[in-house]
């Protein structure tokens, strides 16, 4: 048990996909301009990584390792497309704005390294685990991105306004999602630094 | 109809670029940029698979998909179409063309999961009003451009940044973001162009 | 061979499932995405023609909609339409009132930056619209008051302008819909 949770906290933090890995960056970057299109994208990417990892852990001793990759494709594919359908149906306006990125998640190379590196090797329970810690941290890793582009950006947050007369509109604009992240990931540098210094 | 390709390339290379505009591709643009020379040689193989990639996806969906009105299942033909072809590019290469291929070839298993391939296959066809074979082609073709572009200009940069005094903290990615956040703030100049011939 | 045999099959009978999957998900879903989207256009004609109480398509043309109040009278007409702006198309409803004047407009769609050009879903740049007749022209930083003139939403003069030019077009083939059609009734009906 304290395996799965093991397995599950690390794609949160030890291995968090964007922050740690930094992989899966164009929705990382590109749908993050309000919260809810990070949540809504992040918690997409999740359900297909948790599904397609399950799936493809059960499939792992049936799949040729020579055509793997394109077995792994087609399968991430189908469960994009169901979500795709299903967005599509029951939460419209999300679809919406998320546009190509939804269909785009077929190609988020967070999805295809967790089947090579993990579904293909780990039993299923522990690859849903790993899809899901995954899923997550990409989740978090957006919604953090989201909040801060959309505060300074657009002056709200969720919608809501938070008071600030003139929001600096660049900052939802694209310039604004490359220096978030890189301000993120030195900031969180700075931070793993000072720790270290510490200890040493 | 020669002018409306030239706007349809400018527009692509310049006011819609694919990396700095709209987020397509970004992986490759950060991870292969190092050196201008594997940028080039990424630039000009994404360039070649995406000209490609828009004739067939444009083939299949307008005399596969729609006929058969099998619209959804449009993610993962494409998919499967662009890694075929890749997969057919590099044995072609391989064969006929080795000295290509010896330029392109590391590069062209890492296109497949590039979004930009996928993703102006995507967008050639929700065009309005819809783009015909010639211009989705060259729409892919210049959209590479634009990322050959891209990433060359950002590989120069990064070569530059190797001599430079950084803050440790900000070494590496955290510094080659914050550089890309000003090219795509150069291009924003392009913001808003439209072109008439 | 044998070898080929395997990995082909293997191939084909996850493609197989993959498609026999999705085309399960696409009849589950198919009927509720249309519904969806006719429940939008529905409430966007009714905001925009409130006198009407039903809409039928007009003369065949399926982005026409007409609205007949409760005695089958020609209230107003709606059209559906489409404009590029920035970051794709923006479709949107037009309402023209029964003195062929703009009874406003309805996004229905649009993939635009949020808080720029997505701002014009809201109320404020919307309800300009209402009473103009076209050409409208697009006024920068504020202060329209002039004839048939609008605010651009704050930093996205583009969305604004692909607004504008969307309803210029929507009305420009209303009226020659409407003369055609006046012209085979023999100006019976004016």
């Amino acid at each position: 048990m304290s395996g799965l949770l093991k397995t599950f906290k690390n794609g949160i933090f030890d291995e968090n996909p964007t922050f740690v890995q930094l992989i899966g960056m164009c929705p990382t970057l590109a749908v993050t301009t309000s919260l809810a299109n990070g949540i809504g994208m992040g918690l997409s990417a999740t359900v297909v990584l948790t599904l397609s990892n399950v799936v493809i852990s059960l499939l792992r001793k049936l799949i040729p390792s020579k055509v793997r990759i394109a077995a792994y494709v087609a399968i991430i594919a189908t469960f994009v497309t169901v979500i795709d359908l299903m967005l599509q149906a029951f939460v419209p306006s999300l679809s919406e704005s998320l546009g190509i990125f939804i269909p785009l998640i077929v190609v988020n190379c967070i999805i295809l390294a967790r089947a090579e590196a993990f579904a293909s090797k780990n039993g299923v329970i522990k690859s849903a685990a790993d899809g899901l810690g995954m899923g997550l941290g990409f989740t978090i890793a957006l919604s953090l991105i989201s909040a801060i582009r959309e505060i300074l950006g657009a002056g709200t947050i969720l919608g809501f306004s938070v008071g600030i007369s003139t929001p600096a509109t660049v900052m939802i604009l694209p310039p604004g999602g490359f220096l978030t992240l890189g301000l993120i990931l030195g900031i969180m540098n700075v931070i793993k630094n000072r720790k270290g210094g510490k200890k040493s | 109809m020669i002018g409306k390709l030239l706007a349809i390339s400018l527009t692509a290379i310049f006011v819609q670029n694919f990396v700095l505009v709209k987020f397509l591709g970004i992986c490759p643009f950060l991870g292969v940029s190092k050196k201008v020379d594997t940028a080039l040689g990424m630039g000009m193989a994404v360039t070649f698979v995406m000209t490609l990639a828009s004739m067939m996806t444009w083939l299949c969906q307008n005399y596969i998909l729609v006929p058969l009105r099998i619209e959804y299942m449009q993610t993962i033909a494409f998919i499967v179409i662009i890694a075929a072809l890749v997969q057919f590019v590099e044995m072609f290469l391989q064969k006929y063309i080795p000295s290509l291929y010896s330029a392109l070839g590391i590069y062209l298993p890492l296109i497949t999961t590039n979004c930009a391939v996928l993703g102006v296959a995507l967008l050639n066809i929700q065009q309005n009003p819809p783009y015909n074979l010639l211009e989705s082609m060259v729409n892919g073709f210049a959209s590479g451009l634009g990322f050959l572009l891209a990433i060359v200009l950002f590989a120069g940069v990064r070569e530059r940044l190797e001599f430079s005094d950084i803050p440790k903290s900000f070494q590496g990615f955290p510094i080659a973001l914050v550089s890309a956040s000003l090219l795509a703030l150069a291009f924003m100049g392009f913001n808003g162009m439209t072109f008439n011939f | 061979m044998k070898d080929f045999i395997r990995l082909a099959g293997t191939l084909c009978a996850i493609t197989f499932i993959a498609a026999a999957l999705l085309g399960g998900v696409n009849a589950l879903t198919e009927d509720r995405i249309a519904a969806a989207k006719e429940e939008k256009r529905q409430s966007a004609m009714k905001a925009l023609i409130p006198e009407a109480e039903s809409f039928e398509t007009f003369e065949g043309h399926d982005d026409i909609f007409m609205g007949l109040d409760a005695q089958g009278q020609a209230v107003g007409f709606c059209l559906n339409t489409a404009s590029a702006g920035y970051g794709g198309d923006i479709e949107m409803m037009v309402g023209i009132n029964d003195e062929l004047k703009l009874a406003g407009i309805e996004i229905l769609s649009n993939s635009e930056t949020p808080g720029l050009g997505a701002n014009c879903t809201k109320p404020d740049f919307k309800e300009q619209f209402a009473g103009l007749t076209v050409p409208i022209t697009v006024v920068k930083g504020g202060g329209a008051n002039g004839e048939n003139e609008v605010n651009a939403i704050t930093g996205a003069t583009i969305t604004s302008r692909a607004v504008v030019k969307g309803v210029d077009d929507a009305c420009e083939y209303l009226n020659q819909v409407l003369t055609e059609y006046i012209q085979s009734q023999g100006g019976a009906e004016q």
